[in-house]
């Protein structure tokens, strides 16, 4: 104000001096008046040293969502969230996302929405949730690296980013969705309660940067938590709270209408393929199965089964093959040594290592019957026997690590029932293919008195298992006709609209492969006694081992795509 | 010969690795100016304050520098209007300083729908020239301006100075009330 006084006093005064030319050049008195503006006030600046010579100046403002003493025994931190106050302003989230430091597109919290009610009284339920720093998360038991620590005085999860291998399995394990992979970086991270904050004082940043306090931190009683899930009491259309003992308090004083539900309820998405996952899954199976299939023969319907040789190299080459393939989907895959940390808890090291013992195992057997044709027969099938038992333990453990999601379309007997599956069908379908490496590599004689002896049991194995994996499969789409939007209701219509073409090729290939061309080598079986294995009899068995594979494959690939995950209330979109 | 094994050994990862650079990275460090603890990429080495410029609520916010650039960015605690609050719109308002679509330039909008960039001198030009002929051709109060609740009063009164007494514009209207108040409208149901 004073250099526009100044200025009106000097134009007024002496309008014809010549330095007045220098307030009239528009670029030097908007230079001045620029200066001016920049320049601080004695106000401006002593607030300026208040403020930089201050604490973290907004405690005041939030003290009374910090608790007043640390949790003691028994007792542990947790997200407080009022409902009542939570506007869906999203605040939380953008202000976790920048006092945190996160990368674009990434963020720890997310804000969710609820509908019901009646056309006269609509209800909307905003829903703000992060980690719930589980008293039993599922994400720490099942981490292969411990790469999750829960702090025994705060009960804060913590995850050890450096510690990360990047397998995901956390994000499969995880009913509420928290931890997140990263790409770019190959980890995943997630919230620890901004615990260097808390040590300090100071609150969560989603806790400071609420405008309604509808965020807070208090202190839970372990067995308050437990007693709440036994009552599922944590947030209507929430995942089941046993499954991992989530301690967020959702809390609000009214009541909601019977007919709550997410807003995205009815909204099904195709889950992440992890193509790696799934070739590892089949691949491993295969091998097994190889090596199963060839010591039923070997000890049960012949006495020295001919192909033994060049079948144990096949289903050994495949083993291998799948291992490399399981790397592939480590986000820092030289770590991969560090699985064998969680052994104690987590399936995923214990099917690392069952597969790395089956793998060294399965070499010793191969090198036996190879450079060792005439050893001993009896250690040659327990060897054989060996590999078998730990590859079938691998199958196992790889079961597991599905099972323990509680996903529902991840339960006990469906694994099972497809994984054993796969490793039977494509046990049997490398079985032809070895007779056709073995004819072509080798002779005919070996694989001519092969047929005989075991062509027609393993078509017909093959026409029942595949048969019956199939129609287990085909199955699940009686759920089609569920009344409520199961989980299982939502795979199916996954399967049948949201990817029909995959399902379409998982059943055409499976069909192809499984019925129709078995179907066909039994009936060729009797021409070849007496003019051994032709031409195209060995381009059937070829066409058969792909289609096979291909069919399990997309098996496989629909395994991961058409899971639905339990998750939290999402919003619309 | 123990160096280079002491250097080969070195190559290998730890079994158990609490604290590398992944973990650093997200490591958050006491903050001058009063703004708690922060990631080192955003800690600020001085503070601008700055109002929102997102609507006209006027929200105070410190803008952390870094070699004068803006890295992050807090909502002022102590400020009478937003104590210490943001709006998601507010915490993400440095977005648009780098955004790729941010307008840089008067854009012109061809016949075919393309826009072209253009100099002020070409676009207030052809703005003047339109508006002219529109009035000429269909009288003074056939265009009407629409008035924006973000800008300073002297710049409204300026802006009601110019339309009504240079221009013959008789209509107008804001987004206090195309905006503002159908929201405060709908809140309030």
């Amino acid at each position: 104000m004073t250099l526009l006084t100044d200025v009106v006093e000097e134009l007024g005064s002496t309008p014809a001096e010549p330095d007045s030319a220098q307030f009239l050049d528009a670029a030097s008195f908007l230079g001045r008046l620029l200066e001016e503006q920049q320049a601080p006030t004695a106000v401006e600046t002593f607030a300026r040293y208040h403020d930089d010579h201050a604490g973290a100046a907004r405690v005041s403002s939030y003290r009374a969502l910090l608790p007043a003493s640390p949790p003691g025994p028994g007792q542990q931190y947790a997200f407080e969230v009022d409902l009542d106050r939570c506007s869906g302003c999203k605040a939380c989230v953008t202000a976790c996302h920048t006092l945190n430091g996160l990368d674009e597109q990434e963020t720890w919290r997310d804000v969710g929405l609820l509908v019901g009610g009646s056309k006269s009284l609509p209800v909307m339920q905003h829903v703000t949730a992060a980690c719930h720093h589980c008293l039993e998360p599922a994400c720490l038991t099942a981490c292969p690296v411990n790469a999750y620590e829960k702090d025994p005085a705060t009960g804060i999860v913590k995850h050890l980013d450096d510690q990360c291998f990047g397998c995901q399995y956390c994000t499969l394990a995880c009913p509420y969705d928290v931890p997140k992979y990263h790409r770019a970086k190959g980890i995943v991270r997630k919230c620890d309660m901004c615990s260097s904050r808390l040590a300090v004082g100071e609150a969560p940043a989603c806790v400071q940067a609420c405008p309604h306090q509808a965020i807070a931190i208090r202190v839970v009683d372990a067995r308050q938590v437990i007693d709440d899930a036994e009552a599922a009491q944590f947030l209507p259309a929430a995942p089941d709270p046993q499954m991992t003992y989530p301690t967020t308090t959702y809390k609000t004083k009214r009541a909601f209408p019977r007919n709550l539900l997410p807003a995205d309820y009815f909204r099904v998405s195709t889950q992440h393929a992890h193509w790696p996952l799934a070739v590892m899954l089949v691949l491993t199976q295969l091998s097994v199965g190889g090596f199963c299939v060839g010591m039923i023969l070997d000890t049960f319907l012949s006495d020295h089964a001919p192909l033994r040789q060049t079948h144990a190299i096949n289903s050994l080459a495949f083993g291998l093959l799948a291992l490399g393939a399981s790397t592939l989907h480590l986000g820092r895959p030289w770590l991969a040594f560090r699985a064998v940390l969680g052994l104690k808890h987590s399936w995923l090291s214990r099917e690392i290592v069952a597969f790395g013992v089956f793998a060294k195992l399965a070499i010793l057997y191969a090198a036996l019957l190879v450079f060792f044709p005439d050893a001993d027969p009896r250690f040659a099938q327990w060897l054989g026997w060996s590999v078998a038992a730990s590859g079938l333990l691998g199958v196992y453990c790889s079961a597991m690590i599905y099972v323990f999601t509680k996903r529902e379309c991840w339960n006990f007997p469906r694994v099972i029932a497809k994984f054993v599956g796969t490793a039977a069908v494509l046990g049997i379908a490398a079985m032809w293919l070895s007779l056709l490496l073995s004819t072509v590599l080798q002779s005919s004689a070996e694989s001519s008195r092969f047929v005989a002896l075991h062509g027609a049991q393993l078509c017909w194995a093959m026409l029942a298992i595949s048969g019956a994996k199939l129609f287990w499969e085909a199955a699940a789409f009686r759920h089609l006709l569920d009344r409520r939007m199961t989980a299982m209701r939502r795979s199916a219509i996954l399967m049948a609209r949201e990817l029909p073409r995959t399902t379409l090729a998982r059943f055409a290939t499976g069909l192809l492969g499984g019925v129709l061309l078995p179907a066909i080598l039994l009936q060729h079986l009797d021409a070849l006694d007496t003019a051994g294995v032709s031409a195209p009899f060995l381009a059937i068995t070829g066409v058969l081992f792909v289609a096979c594979l291909s069919g399990e494959l997309l098996e496989r690939s629909l395994f991961f795509t058409t899971c639905a995950s339990p998750r939290m209330p999402g919003g619309l979109r | 010969m123990s160096g280079a094994l002491a250097k080969f050994t070195a190559l290998i990862p730890p079994l158990v690795d609490r604290h590398g650079p992944l973990t650093e990275e997200l490591l958050l460090a006491p903050g001058k100016f009063g703004l708690g603890l922060a990631p080192a990429k955003s800690t600020a080495e001085a503070v601008a304050r700055t109002v929102c410029g997102f609507c006209s609520t006027g929200c105070c916010l410190n803008v952390h520098l870094q070699d004068d650039e803006p890295v992050a960015l807090t909502p002022a605690s102590g400020y009478p209007v937003n104590l210490g609050m943001a709006c998601p719109k507010g915490w993400e308002a440095l977005a648009v300083l780098d955004a790729p679509d941010r307008a840089v330039t008067p854009l012109l909008r061809e016949r075919g729908g393309a826009q072209r960039a253009v100099s002020w001198d070409e676009a207030l030009q052809t703005f003047v020239a339109r508006m002219k002929g529109i009035q000429a051709e269909h009288g003074p109060e056939s265009i009407a301006f629409l008035s924006s609740g973000q800008i300073a009063t002297e710049e409204m009164a300026f802006l009601g100075a110019l339309a009504k007494f240079g221009m013959g514009i008789r209509h107008c209207d804001s987004n206090t009330r195309q905006c503002m108040a159908t929201a405060a409208t709908a809140s309030s149901v």
